[in-house]
Order: structure tokens, then sequence, then C-alpha cells
């Protein structure tokens, strides 16, 4: 829409020549300056707008498990309204009949999921049904759009939601200019009647009550300008407001005013335009506002913070009475209009919602999986949309469980400084839903799940059984608990047992199960530290490991993101799986630039990694996990880790759809005095109780490569039908101790306990009356 | 030992049996049942389809399945990947929508993702003869 460089433009130029009465030379060198800085800031990318990132969508649907008080939560955290009656999307409300709810309009990865206005009802905090008051109809899923969680900006923060002229409502166009430039569409950038009435208003006032200055002149000021007062200043102004008229259109130059103006601060961000102001101070889009809010906004404009809604409420209402006076005078708004619009409550600005950067720790991983791919210029300038795999109420309960516990122990002597990390996945696909890097996960800071690399102590140990198991040893195969010399180099190492004892000969899983470390030492020994070493990597490591022994009993150091990572491979039953915080990224314009979709590789036999598993429930229900008292019947599976000296405190494990690792320590590397079960585990567990409330009573383990086999508990072979001293473990195959009944690709676990008891009151039926 | 402790104690052991019989059937009975496909022979994959009856036909995430289906269908290769995936999302133990994501990268030529999909897939489907089946066949036809 430029203009051709004419005649007009020289006799400007010339105007101003005789004006400045300056060199010739120099002014018409100083223009073309103007021009050029002008021509580049319009026709290039006009601002830099940090990427957007959002949580994952709440899915809705009937028998999901949520509180309406939980939706109502997640609601406030995208920016919801409670209001009734739901004047636009983005509010809702509750009462006896259910809960009303209007969606907005969200573009995803897989399209456009279209506002929906609907009735949920709920039944014993599950939802029951919804219903589609448009259409009457039952809904069996409705996606909600998600929280916008935060954004990436360079220092200088400021922050927009960028209109085009055609999203602008009529409206708050006619209302602005009669507020700021009567004159806007007949005038050339300045205009020297309202610089004149501006003389005459503010002499008669004796103080400056109106500026002189188009709307063309304040968004020079605000694009290219300082808010220093001098008249060079002021002349520069003026050029290169003629400059801006003379070069862009009028509609140019008001969508630019109405995306850059400045409507107040939010913290560290500043607020630019109509439309995240819209969004910022009444949680709407800008179409949706009612007059009165408009009015507010235009009010803004002479002083964001004097007229600040939120915290100038009064001065704030008395504005826009006046901006709506303005706009009923000049015949913008009817009588009517007018007088609806003035009786309006000064109500409807929302709290500040507290989505955003609200989950710092969440960001930096983002941040981390995004620097991959993308430069920072990209993530600062571009307004990409980062659609990420934050799941807030998991995230909530993760920093619930880790303040409350380390609260707990707080109150205790010396732990003052105790911190932590918490990092929690979905199990099957290795989505990141939630992280704390930190006991105060609010506070940004060092963010102790990717970058505080600290020894993990017995978490290596499924390492090492995951070697033997996979070189020919079965749950059932004996290991020598007994003390050990091992040369390394000049040095002799001693390892001892926590509990300083030896414990004869053990079964393989319970020495995994109580954490034996004598006899992990003797297996890894006997299978080779580099054998562990390879199947740490399988696990998922990427550095480097030295085949030292030490490296048996957890002499490495890890990230709990680093962890969470090898975990996750057993916990997805030996199908590795690249940690995702991010779904994908979009354009502003909704095209999908980068998507992280689900990939999987099989680096273990499932079966082998079942028996893994069922070792580790051993560990909750017969171990070092058993210091947590865990609901009966549900099913957990993890293990504990403790460095030397209690430096370290760790528990690590997954349920039937998450998986965890919680760390907890101090920074300054002394002891804390927790084993990984009298500490992490204490969070780990409130964690999984709550994020699993209704896990299955009894998961089935059912393979055709497996079978369960009962064993004699003392000398861990084939057990006899009436030996009562006996464990149900389960086998690979031709694995299982042989002379006995074996129930082929059954899964004895969920008849096992039965049978098991069942068994012993047969037996001691008989022996009671047989023997005694 | 005499006979009277050796008919006692095969009297034990075939009660024993016995439970341990009505027990076994007892645990076939409580396998998940949802997860288990209505009977139906498992299609002949010539044309590449979905598995279009091996599907429970309630549960949450029912719908998006349906869908993601119906966008295989139609050649829309992304949008079905996402749909599958927000299914996995909500039920992430169902073989047969992994098996459906197995299908999908094989009808896009990712036939690395199809093999390891179609072994997630065999890994979740626990006694499911079908599922196992339909993954079997998928991976005979990766070239």
């Amino acid at each position: 829409m430029m203009k051709p460089f004419g005649l007009k433009f020289i006799f400007v130029t010339l105007l101003f020549l005789a004006v400045g009465g300056m060199g010739g030379y120099f002014f018409y060198d100083f223009i073309n300056d103007q021009d050029q800085v002008i021509r580049e800031k319009f026709d290039g990318k006009k601002w830099e707008v940090p990427a957007s990132v959002y949580a994952r969508p709440l899915e809705l649907y009937p028998t999901l498990r949520l509180s309406p008080a939980l939706l109502e939560k997640e609601l406030r955290l995208a920016g919801y309204r409670n209001e009734k009656p739901i004047t636009a999307p983005g509010g809702y409300y509750i009462d006896s009949s259910g809960f009303y709810l209007i969606t907005r309009t969200f573009h995803f990865t897989d399209g456009e999921e279209e506002s929906v206005h609907i009735l949920i009802h709920f039944r014993n905090d599950r939802i029951e049904k919804m219903l589609s008051l448009e259409t009457g109809e039952e809904l069996a899923l409705v996606r909600v759009d998600p929280a916008k969680i935060g954004s990436f900006h360079p220092l200088k923060h400021e922050d927009r939601i960028v209109l085009q002229v055609g999203e602008i409502p009529q409206l708050l166009i006619r209302g602005l200019l009669q507020v700021e430039d009567r004159d806007f569409l007949n005038h050339h950038g300045i205009s020297p009647s309202a610089i004149v009435r501006a003389l005459i208003v503010n002499f008669k006032a004796g103080k400056t009550v109106q500026g002189g200055s188009t709307l063309t002149q304040q968004l020079v000021k605000n694009f290219f300008l300082g808010h220093e007062r001098t008249i060079k200043r002021k002349m520069r102004e003026a050029v290169m407001a003629l400059l801006l008229e003379y070069r862009y259109s009028k509609e140019e130059i008001l969508a630019a005013y109405i995306n850059e103006i400045f409507l107040g601060q939010d913290g560290s961000r500043a607020v630019h335009g109509f439309g995240l102001a819209s969004q910022f101070y009444f949680q709407k889009n800008l179409t949706d506002l009612s007059t009165g809010q408009m009015a507010t906004l235009i009010g803004m404009i002479k002083g964001p913070s004097i007229y600040n809604p939120r915290s100038r409420k009064e001065a704030s209402r008395k504005r826009r009475d006046v901006v709506l006076h303005l706009m009923f005078e000049s015949g913008v708004l009817t009588g009517k209009d007018f007088i609806e619009a003035l009786e309006q409550p000064f109500l409807g600005v929302g709290v500040k919602n507290g989505g955003l950067n609200r989950f710092p720790s969440y960001l930096d991983i983002v941040r981390y999986q995004l620097q991959e791919t993308y430069h920072r210029e990209d993530l600062q300038e571009n307004g990409l949309k980062v659609l990420t795999n934050l799941n807030p109420q998991v995230q909530w309960q993760i920093e619930k469980s880790l303040s409350t516990t380390v609260g707990s122990f707080k109150q205790q002597a010396d732990q003052v400084q105790l911190q932590g990390g918490v990092i929690v996945t979905g199990k099957e696909n290795g989505e990141i839903l939630g992280a704390a890097g930190g006991v105060e996960p609010g506070k940004a800071g060092f963010n102790r799940v990717l970058n505080s690399r600290r020894q993990i102590g017995s978490l290596i140990k499924p390492v090492v059984y995951l070697t033997g198991l996979t070189s020919g040893y079965t749950l059932a195969s004996p290991l020598l608990d007994k003390r050990i010399t091992i040369n390394q180099g000049d040095t002799q190492w001693n390892p001892q047992n926590y509990d300083k004892r030896e414990h004869g000969v053990v079964p393989y899983y319970l020495a995994l199960a109580r954490s034996y470390n004598l006899a992990t030492v003797r297996l890894g020994m006997e299978v080779g530290v580099g054998s562990v070493v390879d199947i740490l990597h399988e696990l998922g490591y990427t550095q480097s490991v030295s085949p030292y022994p030490s490296l048996l009993l957890g002499a490495i150091e890890m990230s709990p993101y680093q962890v969470c990572q090898i975990y996750q491979t057993i916990g997805s039953g030996g199908f590795y799986l690249p940690l995702r915080a991010i779904q994908s990224v979009l354009t502003p314009e909704n095209r999908v630039l980068s998507r992280y979709g689900l990939k999987v590789e099989e680096r273990f036999s499932p079966a082998t990694i079942a028996l893994l598993t069922h070792a580790l429930e051993r560990v909750i229900t017969e171990g070092t996990g058993s210091r947590y008292h865990f609901t009966p019947g549900k099913y957990f599976a993890g293990k504990t880790g403790t460095s030397d000296e209690t430096r370290d405190s760790w528990f690590t494990g997954f349920s039937e759809s998450y998986l965890s690792v919680v760390w907890l320590g101090r920074d300054d590397n002394k002891p804390t005095y927790l084993t990984g079960g009298t500490g992490a585990l204490q969070v780990w567990g409130d964690l999984m109780e709550s994020l699993e409330p209704d896990l299955y009573q009894e998961k089935q383990l059912f393979s055709k490569e497996i079978v369960w086999a009962r064993v004699d508990k003392e000398k861990y072979t084939a057990a006899s039908l009436e030996n009562i001293d006996t464990i149900s473990l389960p086998f690979l195959i031709g694995t299982e101790p042989q002379g006995q009944h074996v129930m082929r690709g059954l899964d004895f676990k969920a008849i096992g306990k039965g049978v098991e008891k069942v068994m012993q009151g047969v037996n001691s039926f008989f022996n009671d009356g047989g023997q005694k | 030992m005499s006979t009277g402790e050796r008919s006692k104690s095969s009297f034990a052991s075939s009660t024993a049996l016995l439970l341990l019989v009505i027990f076994g059937l007892y645990g076939c009975a409580t396998l998940p049942i949802s997860r288990m496909p209505p009977e139906q022979d498992v299609q002949p994959v010539d044309s590449i389809q979905t598995p279009d009856a091996p599907e429970k036909t309630s549960g949450p995430a029912t719908s998006l399945y349906q869908k993601a289906k119906q966008s295989v269908k139609e050649g829309r290769l992304d949008q079905a990947e996402v749909l599958i995936e927000r299914a996995l999302r909500i039920e992430p133990g169902n073989g047969y929508y992994w098996y459906t994501l197995a299908l999908i990268k094989f009808e896009r030529g990712e036939y690395g993702q199809t093999m390891q999909l179609c072994r997630k897939s065999k890994s979740l489907a626990a006694g499911d003869d079908k599922l196992i089946r339909l993954s079997d066949s998928l991976m005979r036809r990766v070239p």
C-alpha cells in the first residue's frame, strides 16, 4: 500500500526545510534516514512476539475422574471467568443443575477445536455426562483450550497478541478515534487544529489536560522514539509522522497503533496492544468485550497505571464514563447503548490469572528440549505456539507432595537446607507431565531436575539385576551376600551392606528388593561391570561411563532427568522412548513447524522387563520400599537409593500410568540423614497415591512367555504341592524350577495369593489334625 | 511314611489341584475383559485397513480411535497420528491403539517404527491372540 515517492513528499520536505531553517543538504539526508528507519520497521516484522507455551489440553469425557473443584482450578489457570450468565467463550459457572462452560476456539496440531457450550454432570467426582447446549446432544469428548503457561522473552519483555485489521471491532476503532484523534482520517500525520485546540484547553485549565498529538505521532513515539521531551525529538516525531502517513494507509497505521499501544504492566512483562490487554484484564477476546470494557481500555491509554482497572478501580471507572460520554456525544453510541453501558456495573475485571510463568521448572525443560531445534531468536521473536505435555493436575500434586513432606522434615532440626527435585512422566509414552526443580517450585532458579547431578546409589541396582536376567539368572537364582574384597588398581574396595551384616544365600529377587550390597557386587562382578555399563546405555544413559566396580553400588552421578530416562525404558516394558515435554510447535498462522510424536524402540524383551518389574514390586511389598504405607492392593514398583553418608535420598518407580523420580538432598552436598526410604520415598508415596486413586486392585501380568511357579521359600527350588512355605514367582518359560506343577500362560499372581492361602489352609488342616 | 499319611497327602494334592483348576478358570475370567475384542476373524491385510472390529466398543478414547481410523481411510495420516496419540494418552495400555499407530507408520512407509510399534502392541496383548495375529501379519508385510 505504499504511495509513490512524489511531488507531495518533496513539498513536505521543502516545507520542513523552510520551517526548520537548517541546511537543505543535511535536512534531506535526515529525512531520508528517517524514511529508511520507518520502512525497515513497517515493511519488516513490526514486533518481536515471544513464543507462547501452552499446557496440555484437558480432555473431558464421561467416566473421567475429576472433581468440579479441580475442573474449576484448571479453567482458572486457563484464564476462564466465573460468570453467570456466561457472556462469551472462556466463561463458566456452577449451580445446582451442573457445571456450565463455554470453551474457546483453539487451533491444535490436528486442527481447530471449535468453541462449545456445554453442561457437565458430575457424580462422585467423576464426569457422568456432558450435554451440548447448542444441539442438546450428549457428547463423548470435549477438548478444552489449554492454559498458556509461559512465554520466552528477552530481558526487555514486551508481550502482545497481534491482531489484523479485520479482527478489531468497529466500535473500538470509532471510540478510540473519538477519544485520541478525531481528525485521524483527515490529517497527514500532524494536526495543527488539534494542537491549537489543545493549547486553548490547556491554557484555560492552567495545566495540561489534553495532548495535541495525533494517533500517528503517538505511534511514532512508541515505535521509534523514547519519552524524552525535547524540541529535537518533537521535530523528529513530526517528520516521522508525516513520512509514515505518506508511505502507509490509514488502516495500516491504525492496526499498528492498536497492536503497539502500551496498556499496563504484568510483573516484568509489558502489556502491549488491545488484544493482549483484553485477555489480561478481562480474560476475553477483544471481540467479546462489552461496550463498557472497551471504553475502560480506551481510557487507559491516557495513563495505564493511573487508570488501571485492577489497582485504581474508582479512577478507572470515572475515566470509562468520560470515554462513554465522548462516544455518545459524537454519535458512536446511541442513547440507549450509552445508558446501558453506563449502568453496567464496573465488574468483570478478572483476577490476574496465575498461569503465566507459574511453572518455571517445567519451562526450563521445554526450553532445554527446544534448543535442539530452535535458536533463541526463533523463540523470542516469531510468535511461535509451543504446545507441551504439562499436566497442571500432576504438576500441582508434585508441588503439594514435595512441599508437604519436605516441610515436615524441615520442622526437624538441621533440615532447613533440604532441597529436592521431582519429575513425573506418562509410563507408556514418556511424556513429561510435571516437574519441580526445587522445594519452592513456583520460584525460578537452579533446576535440580535438569542440572543437579548426584550420586544415584542403589538406583543402579535394577541395571545390575537386569544385566543378570538377560544373561540367564532367574528371580529365584541364589546369590551370595557375603563379604568380598575387590582390587581396583592399587586400592582395595571392601563394600558393606547398609546394616553392616551379611545375609548368606539369598534369592535374586530378594537381594534386589532388600537392596543388599554384597550380593549385588558379587552378581555384578560375575556378569562383568562392562556388561552392566552396556545395559545402562541400552536403557538410555548417553554419557560415557568408566567400568569401575564401584559403579555397581551407584558411584555415578546423574540428574533426576537422566534417571527418569533410564527408568522409562523399564516402566514402558523394555521400550526406549525419549522423554518429551513438547507435543508440537506451530507458527502464529497455525502451520505445524515441528511435531514430537511417539517413537518407540524395543531395547529389552518385554518378558524380561516383566520379571525385573516384579522384583521392583517386591521392593515395595517386602523390601526397602515398605517404609511407606501404601494402600494395600495397589500396584507400585520402584527402587530406593541412598548415597554415601546420606548425601542423597532417592526414590524412583512407576504405577499403572505414571513414572516418577524423586531426589532429596542439599545443594552443599552435606548429609541429609535421610535414606531413600525415609526421605524421597515419603514424597514419592504421597505423590503416586494421589495420582492413582483408582489403581487396579491387581495388575495382570500375563504373557505367553512367562510362567508362574511356586518355589520353596527356604531353598528357592521347586516346591512340592503340600509345601506351605512357598512363594510364587514369574519365570521365563523353560527357566522355572523343574519338577513341579506350573501354570503356563496364566497369571499366577492374580490368583497366587488365593491359592497360597488355600494351600496353607489345606495343609494346616491336615497338619493340625494329623500331626499335632 | 505310613499309608495313612500318603493318602492324606495325595488327597491334599488332588484337592489343591481341583482348586487350582477352579481358580485358574477364575483367573481367565478376570482377564481385562474391556480389552478383549469381540469375536471376529482377522482380515487379511491386502489393502491396508485399520482393525474394523477388534476393539472394544465403549471406552473413554473410543471416539478418538474411530476418528483416527476415519482419518486413515481418508488418507489424512498426520491427523490420524495425532488422534491416536490422544487416544493413547487416555488409554496408554490399549494394544489396539498402538497397533493402529503402527498401521499409520506403515502407510507412511516408516517401516522401522511399524515393526517397533507392532512389538509394543504385542507386548500389551496379554492373551489376546487376535491382536498378536494382527501385529504379526503387519510385521510380515514390511518389506
